[in-house]
């Protein structure tokens, strides 16, 4: 079987580049993947970019919606993804409208961590 | 020196789109483009000064913010790629004409007829990225409202600060948001597909009322008007007028805009309080504006795209075509009202409607009454639960009727939900006017 382990925290308490507990949370994460791999059992995994970058998107009647920020609704619940590769944020969220879901739920966009950018 | 001072920032302020853009269209980083648009500003006060401003003030800025770009790119380590690099400094050479570039020379620019200006076409494209950028659906309105004056308007981080009564810090940290969005999410620096393309439209033009109506409520402000948000309205909205020449409600929200703010001065009186519509003296109303209104709404009309702000427009001329307040032609306000609600159906714009059709003949006591019991059907929805003018024009209603217990009551509701001095003041004078009979 396949298995997503989605990955929760409070984003301040995540260590960032320039901090001192940083070097250290990268060595374990990448010793993290090398052995998942080496195990044989990494099949895909990412960082993704701080919440302040997500957009949502959903369809109602024929209209698309698309605003800033992740869903918010307790009563939703996490159902599935999809990685895509897009040129910008306007293509990514025509592909996410797309998605059957969209009519009654909410996908949310959140680009994929690119290191060594500011 | 002074005033040369003052020209620079003049001109600073007109061509920050122009300059964003061009920088825009080759960097894709806001905040470097607008870094090195402030370099290229600080460049000018030093050499406009002693070299006299130059022809092109434009060409100069554009030349010079690229360069300031590039020398921040290779100062820094956080460009994507070495060939981009070296691909922009080319491209900069070639754009300059192999004008050797220093200091020493950098006035030179201005003598050179036109030195690297693209074609007006590619102007304009530019600048309608710009615009949809500055409104885009994944950036919050509170943040396409603060792009939009800082980077198209060219108004600094202060001014949209005090306009808007928060510290400069927030909008400085709003704005830092908004620009990592765009970095970071991938909004792109294009014009929108033909599908998305009216729904985009419709966000520019929400973000410029949304502007214009913080002007004119100007809540929690003891002035009733901000002149300099409306005028900053009406700027932006020239702009997406000139850039898109074929939309109808671009042109009906300028009419809107300039047929409301045509009123401006008759708003207030000479003690700063507020005058109602019906008892403004509409020689204080601004011929310019209303006739630049009013044969925009005439050039909407004819090409048939109705929309709800060549609607509004419509309304407001109506009241501009009326040479006293009895003259005013509440059947045809009533029945621009009832396509307003075809268009939106909503609480506020049936309010509206019973408020014209009660204006038709207020002498007629079966209509008030009629008009009234209608009121009574639609103010449980609660979209009007806390809004001021349902209990205002209840007010109004109750006072015709003879029923000025029930008058007060409401307004007294109505100043409960009134923020702006001025509109409390008047409110409770009509309040206190109730409890002499």
């Amino acid at each position: 079987m396949q298995y997503m382990l989605l990955i929760y925290a409070d984003e301040t308490l995540t260590p960032k580049p320039g901090q001192d507990n940083f070097p250290g949370f990268m060595r374990d994460y990448f010793a993290f993947t090398e052995k998942v791999t080496k195990s044989g059992q990494f099949v895909a995994g990412d960082g993704l970019s701080p919440v302040a970058t997500a957009t949502t998107v959903s369809v109602r009647g024929d209209k698309t919606e698309i605003v800033d920020g992740p869903f918010a609704e307790t009563k939703e619940q996490f159902g599935g993804y999809y990685l895509i590769e897009a040129k910008d944020l306007d293509e990514a969220a025509a592909v996410a409208a797309e998605i059957p879901t969209a009519k009654y739920g909410r996908i949310e966009i959140r680009p994929v961590m690119i290191y060594n950018q500011d | 020196m002074k005033s040369v001072q003052y020209k620079i920032n003049q001109i600073a302020k007109a061509e920050t789109r122009y300059v964003i853009a061009s920088l825009m269209n080759k960097l894709r980083d806001l905040q470097l483009c607008e870094d090195s648009f402030q370099d290229a500003i600080i460049s000018a006060l030093q050499h406009w000064p002693k070299n006299g401003v130059p022809n092109s003030p434009r060409a100069w800025l554009i030349t010079t913010a690229h360069r300031r770009a590039l020398d921040f790119l290779k100062r820094g380590q956080n460009f994507r790629s070495k060939t981009e690099l070296v691909q922009y400094e080319i491209q900069l050479n070639a754009d300059e004409n192999n004008l050797k570039w220093n200091d020493a020379i950098e006035n030179q620019i201005s003598s050179m007829p036109n030195p690297h200006l693209p074609p007006n076409s590619e102007i304009d494209d530019e600048q309608l990225k710009l615009i949809f950028m500055c409104s885009h659906p994944a950036l919050n309105k509170q943040a396409q409202i603060a792009l939009s004056l800082k980077i198209i308007g060219g108004l600094s981080t202060e001014e949209i600060a005090s306009a808007f009564l928060t510290s400069e810090a927030t909008m400085a940290q709003r704005l830092v948001r908004a620009k990592q969005k765009i970095k970071k999410a991938g909004i792109a620096f294009k014009l929108p597909s033909t599908q998305d393309l009216p729904n985009r439209i419709d966000i520019i033009l929400s973000t410029i009322y949304f502007i214009y109506n913080e002007s004119y409520v100007a809540t929690n402000s003891d002035s009733l008007t901000k002149v300099n948000l409306a005028e900053e309205a009406v700027e932006l909205c020239r702009n997406v007028c000139h850039f898109m020449p074929s939309n109808a409600e671009a042109k009906g929200l300028l009419a809107l805009i300039l047929l409301q703010l045509a009123r401006i001065d008759a708003r207030v009186d000479a003690n700063g309080a507020f005058v109602p519509l019906e008892q403004q003296d509409r020689n204080l109303w601004n011929t310019n504006k209303i006739s630049e209104g009013k044969q925009l709404i005439i050039t909407a009309l004819t090409m048939q795209q109705i929309g709800k702000y060549q609607l509004l427009a419509a309304i407001n001329s109506c009241h501009a075509d009326a040479k006293i307040f009895a003259e005013t032609d509440w059947q045809q306000i009533k029945l621009l009202y009832d396509q307003l609600y075809k268009l939106e159906p909503s609480p506020i714009i049936l309010l509206n409607i019973i408020v014209a059709q009660s204006q038709t003949d207020l002498a007629d006591m079966q209509l008030q009454e009629q008009m009234f019991t209608k009121l009574g059907l639609i103010e449980a929805d609660e979209k009007l639960a806390t809004y001021q003018p349902l209990f205002a024009v209840k007010a109004d209603f109750l006072i015709r009727l003879g029923r000025e217990k029930e008058a007060k009551k409401n307004l007294d509701k109505a100043i409960s939900l009134t923020h702006n001095q001025i509109e409390i003041n008047y409110l409770t004078e009509k309040f206190n006017n109730l409890c002499l009979h």
